[in-house]
């Protein structure tokens, strides 16, 4: 097997020339999908025959709840390929992916909540599918708060990635919690083993939303890795090129605007 | 469309307010995710920009090479 791609990866000036490239396509490619799948789910698919309306909250509930977990999921692999290969990138990853889940999960438990008012009459319950996601916002936001806590970098990554590899646990709990236990939520929307319960009328703009959700992702991705690397390789000469070139444009532009 | 008029379409059979806000709320967020590491990143710039030219002058004045990195 050729592992040149591999140790390529872990180099921060090739994924930072790379993101460069790819990032205004996914970009691009996600904000189409996000408004295209939006639109199509709030006017152009049809009602639910029992919530009405009020469903068209799963455009959002859904991916922003798949995307929560799949960023943890991400950030757990990374932790692990962190711990044993000890890749600069995979700490970056981690720290520069984290807010991204936080937000994530903050939005599908609030659109999980609005929704839940019209359709189960109350705004929480304590069951185990909600109380499990609220524990992975808990995890993203100890996380976040570990990485303030370090001064040296190596020890930072070390502990977060410790953090991220025991937090796992929950993702499993949240994925069952609709089997396991009795809930008010409702079980999956997609399986890969089944067809949806729902006409394609419904669950495309839901896919493509997904899609969306998950170009969106990586793009931000990208940005805020990109900062990431400036700030840890800042003493290699590449990144000082990049701090004169853009520091300087920016100064000769703001010569420009002011005669 | 499913939506008769476009009252029907902001009423949505009377889920408007839960269907809006969450939508609202959301597009917030999306504007946020997608704006801060814009802003991010000037400060990095302009922060390590400063360092550089710190350190520039005072090589020139024959100090240490590496000044004070925060």
């Amino acid at each position: 097997m050729n592992w040149t791609f591999f140790h390529k990866l872990g180099s921060p000036k090739w994924f930072y020339d790379l993101s460069v490239k790819l990032q205004p396509w996914f970009l691009f490619l996600g904000v189409f999908l996000l408004l295209i799948g939006a639109v199509w789910g709030l006017a152009f698919a049809p009602q639910d025959y029992q919530q009405g309306n009020s469903f068209r909250i799963i455009y959002i509930h859904v991916p922003t709840a798949i995307l929560a977990q799949s960023c943890y999921m991400m950030m757990a692999a990374s932790a692990f390929v962190g711990l044993v290969w000890k890749m600069k990138i995979a700490d970056m990853f981690i720290v520069a992916a984290a807010p991204i889940g936080a937000a994530f999960t903050f939005l599908a438990l609030f659109t999980g909540a609005v929704w839940g008012k019209p359709t189960w009459g109350t705004w929480w319950v304590w069951d185990a599918r909600l109380t499990s996601m609220l524990v992975l916002l808990f995890l993203y936001f100890g996380l976040m708060a570990l990485r303030g806590a370090f001064e040296d970098t190596d020890m930072a990554a070390k502990a977060s990635a410790i953090l991220v590899l025991v937090g796992v646990v929950n993702i499993p709990i949240i994925k069952y919690s609709v089997e396991w236990w009795n809930t008010l939520h409702q079980p999956a929307t997609f399986t890969l083993t089944e067809k949806p319960a729902m006409p394609p009328e419904m669950w495309l703009p839901l896919l493509v939303m997904v899609i969306g959700i998950y170009a969106f992702f990586t793009s931000v991705l990208f940005s805020r890795m990109r900062n990431e690397i400036l700030i840890r390789e800042r003493r290699t000469k590449w990144v000082r090129g990049i701090v004169l070139e853009e520091s300087v444009l920016k100064r000769s532009a703001l010569k420009v605007n002011q005669p | 469309m499913n939506f008769a008029s476009f009252s029907d379409f902001i009423s949505m059979g009377g889920h408007g307010l839960y269907v809006w806000l969450c939508y609202g709320v959301s597009l917030v967020v999306f504007l946020l995710i997608a704006i801060v590491p814009v802003e991010q990143r000037k400060s990095v710039i302009r922060q390590l920009a400063q360092v550089q030219r710190r350190q520039e002058s005072r090589k020139k004045e024959g100090g240490s090479e590496d000044g004070n990195e925060p």
